[in-house]
């Protein structure tokens, strides 16, 4: 499994996409609560705002849940990749039903495809001009015999490790 | 003619101008297809839903390598390439030999593109 | 690494006349492309020139020109590459 390094390094900071990162932003977040990035000081537990009661039980099942389910949403399972397979009859219903559906919805079907050449008045006249002259001729084959040459010299450089740890 | 032989006629016109493809199927993220067309030498195996269906989840798991939202996967095989692009909820498939241009039918995509908004209406609304 | 490739692109399009160029592989997915010459052509350059070749089947790789009123497309194959120069004319 291969972590997705830049969601890796938000998820590692307890926070979601698009906030931003501070000192004051807490490694885990309230899922009960999303803003208090500041603790939510009243005036009778000033002289302790860090007495903050214990989340029960459930917050803190639901907030190890949502880590859990962030966690797989970025990491590239491939275990996940099972399929599930359709039942043959609720294939070809479904099959039906979109046949039906074009019928009635209707599908707008561009005009043919224009063709990549077209027909000319006085074709003689372009059929009796010129080749394609010389000096064209050479310059695309040099730029061929360059570019074959250019090709068997490619190479991988290596430039950093394709191997990181994971949540280090 | 009716709408669905009309957009057929336009696939397999599609399907003539690429040297090698096989097949052109557009179906719904399960690969229950939505309209398709196909030649004698088109393998079966490769045109079932759960073979197109593998798509779905192959695209959502591409997504996550920080290269933006996956577009296209081009799954080359020994005997046959398969080019599914990702145009959710619909998913397009194209079955070719090996040594088909992949570059040609990569260009298919601006020619089909116009068809795509009312089948996804077909998909949608079903 | 495909910094040949690169050199050899700009060396053609700095010459006069020539608006662009691109370079596709076997599978007509595209090396290179410079100037006006767009990526998503790559694959069609290539199948004109595995068409053409058809043709003549004996003969060696054929020099493609097309031409419209002010632009000409040359295109050519050459083993593993096939590479096309969009020139521009002038009437």
């Amino acid at each position: 499994m291969l972590p997705k390094p830049l969601q890796r390094r938000q998820w590692a900071a307890g926070m979601s996409d698009g906030d931003a990162a501070n000192e004051r932003t807490r490694l885990l977040v309230n899922p009960v609560s999303n803003t208090p990035n500041i603790p939510t000081a009243h005036s009778d537990d000033y002289v302790n705002p860090y007495a903050n009661p214990v989340p029960k039980k459930t917050d803190e099942q639901s907030a190890l849940n949502r880590i859990l389910q962030e966690t797989a949403a970025n990491v590239i399972d491939v275990g996940a990749l099972d399929s599930h397979n359709l039942e043959q009859h609720e294939y070809m219903d479904r099959s039906k039903a979109y046949a039906k559906r074009i019928e009635v919805i209707g599908v707008q079907i561009p005009d043919h495809p224009p063709c990549l050449l077209k027909d000319i008045p006085a074709p003689e006249r372009v059929l009796a001009g010129e080749g394609l002259p010389q000096q064209d001729r050479e310059m695309v084959t040099d730029m061929m015999n360059s570019a074959v040459t250019a090709l068997s010299e490619i190479q991988v450089e290596h430039k950093e490790d394709l191997v990181v740890p994971f949540l280090s | 003619m009716n709408v669905f032989q009309e957009l057929k006629k336009f696939l397999y016109q599609l399907l003539n101008s690429v040297d090698g493809l096989h097949s052109i199927l557009i179906t719904d993220r399960d690969g229950v297809p939505v309209i398709s067309v196909s030649d004698e030498k088109a393998p079966e195996l490769a045109m079932r839903a759960s073979f197109l269906s593998t798509f779905g989840m192959a695209t959502d798991q591409g997504s996550k390598l920080d290269l933006g939202k996956n577009k296209t996967i081009i799954s080359i095989y020994s005997s046959y390439q398969v080019v599914q692009m990702n145009k959710l909820p619909l998913v397009v498939s194209f079955i070719a030999n090996n040594i088909c241009d992949t570059g040609h039918i990569l260009s298919l995509e601006s020619k089909i593109d116009p068809i795509l908004q009312n089948l996804k209406n077909v998909v949608a609304e079903a | 690494m495909e910094r040949n490739l690169e050199k050899t692109m700009d060396n053609v399009t700095n010459v006069e006349g020539v608006i662009g160029c691109i370079l596709a592989d076997r599978q007509g997915l595209c090396l290179g492309a410079k100037g006006s010459a767009s990526g998503q052509s790559a694959g069609l350059i290539a199948a004109i020139a595995d068409e053409v070749a058809k043709l003549e089947p004996e003969s060696n790789a054929p020099i493609i020109a097309l031409e419209s009123d002010n632009r000409q497309c040359i295109i050519q194959r050459q083993g593993p590459i096939v590479g096309a120069i969009y020139k521009a004319i002038s009437p």
